[in-house]
């Protein structure tokens, strides 16, 4: 993890950062799939058949596309995995509930089993950890 | 991180700036998360290189700022060290660009660097952007003409998703079939070719139909995401 921390001592470029995000847009699944229903919407024929046989390019993964002082970038996990200097493995959770087995082990390992604990009264190294993700 | 067990930071980063950019769209929110990591993305995808060739490289054109180093006047102020007494050799905030890698992935949709430089000139044009050859400081002394932030109800703007872009299209499609006196129905989905959905049992099939879709999708394209076993969650438990 170390040089990913080393990345993030460098200059941030406000106009470009900007740029990118006003006309950012998301090309995921749902996007994708939009994408299919306007082909058919505009071909009904085209019913039942494959993305290449509708014409469109094959969807591989997510990406974020936009332009930057014109020029159109896209950005895929790959990218930013490249760019934090960090291989694209692990566990990854996404919208879980409370009823979660982690939640129970979150309460227990960084809530000291109280999950009325207050931010000042948790283990310092769950504090900095913290500090880093905020 | 609870179950100490390897998280996959890059996706949790994919994720969450997905999640911002539609938060953008469909909600108010303003706040531009992972600037620094964007900006290392620019440099190391040759933005930077680009711009540097078309003389828009300085720093107060670009803005360049740095951020705020955790040491240990954090430390002190989070209460953890009682005194922190700073040293020669404590990090400093650095402006220098990192060092371009050899493996990085293309962020580029397009290759050709004499295009991607009209592009730009293009874009500085449009924005008012002076091209000084000459004088590549005189670029920093306009300001960028950012276009307006997007908002749920910005019709104008371009990110504002593809409800706009369409209506924007449909404009332009008027304007042209004024020009020629040949006009062209517009379409909108549901009507014309496309079979209408007028009954609340056709509704119901055609999002049957989608999640139907929108399954085969994720299962075809998608890996699968982490599901914690019992087995998991009680070594966590355990951990304390």
């Amino acid at each position: 993890m170390f040089p990913y921390f080393d990345m993030l001592n460098g200059p941030t470029y406000v106009t470009l950062v900007k740029d990118f995000w006003v006309r950012a847009e998301v090309y995921d699944v749902e996007a994708a799939l939009d994408e299919e229903d306007k082909a058919m919407i505009r071909n009904p024929s085209l019913r039942g058949k494959t993305r290449q046989e509708m014409g469109l390019k094959s969807f591989r993964h997510t990406e974020i596309r936009s332009t930057v002082m014109g020029i159109p970038v896209t950005i895929t996990e790959q990218v930013i995995a490249k760019a934090c200097r960090v291989a694209p493995t692990g566990r990854f959770l996404w919208n879980i509930t409370g009823k979660h087995p982690l939640m129970s082990s979150y309460t227990s390992v960084v809530l000291k089993g109280d999950s009325a604990t207050k931010l000042v009264n948790i283990d310092n190294n769950h504090r900095m950890l913290l500090k880093f993700l905020t | 991180m609870v179950s100490f067990n390897k998280i996959n930071l890059p996706r949790y980063i994919m994720q969450h700036l997905c999640w911002a950019i539609k938060e953008g769209i469909r909600s108010k929110r303003k706040q531009i998360p992972c600037g620094r990591l964007l900006s290392e993305i620019f440099t190391q995808g040759k933005i930077l290189e680009i711009l540097r060739r078309n003389n828009l490289d300085s720093d107060n054109f670009l803005r360049t700022r740095t951020g705020k180093i955790i040491n240990g006047k954090t430390l002190q102020n989070m209460k953890i060290i009682k005194k922190f007494s700073p040293n020669e050799k404590d990090l400093k905030e650095s402006t220098a660009p990192t060092k371009l890698m050899k493996d990085f992935p293309s962020i580029l949709q397009e290759r050709n660097h004499e295009l991607l430089s009209k592009l730009v000139a293009d874009y500085a044009k449009e924005s008012s952007i002076r091209m000084d050859t000459e004088a590549p400081a005189a670029a920093a002394k306009v300001p960028l003409q950012v276009r307006r932030k997007r908002t749920a109800s910005d019709a104008g703007s371009e990110a504002s998703g593809a409800q706009t872009k369409k209506s924007r299209k449909d404009k332009s499609e008027a304007s042209t079939t004024d020009n020629t006196s040949a006009p062209i129905p517009k379409r909108k989905r549901g009507k014309g070719e496309a079979p209408p959905i007028n009954s609340l049992e056709r509704l119901a099939e055609a999002r049957e139909e989608r999640a139907k879709r929108m399954k085969a999708f994720k299962e075809k394209y998608e890996t699968s995401d982490f599901v914690m076993t019992p087995k998991e969650a009680k070594k966590g438990t355990e951990a304390d």
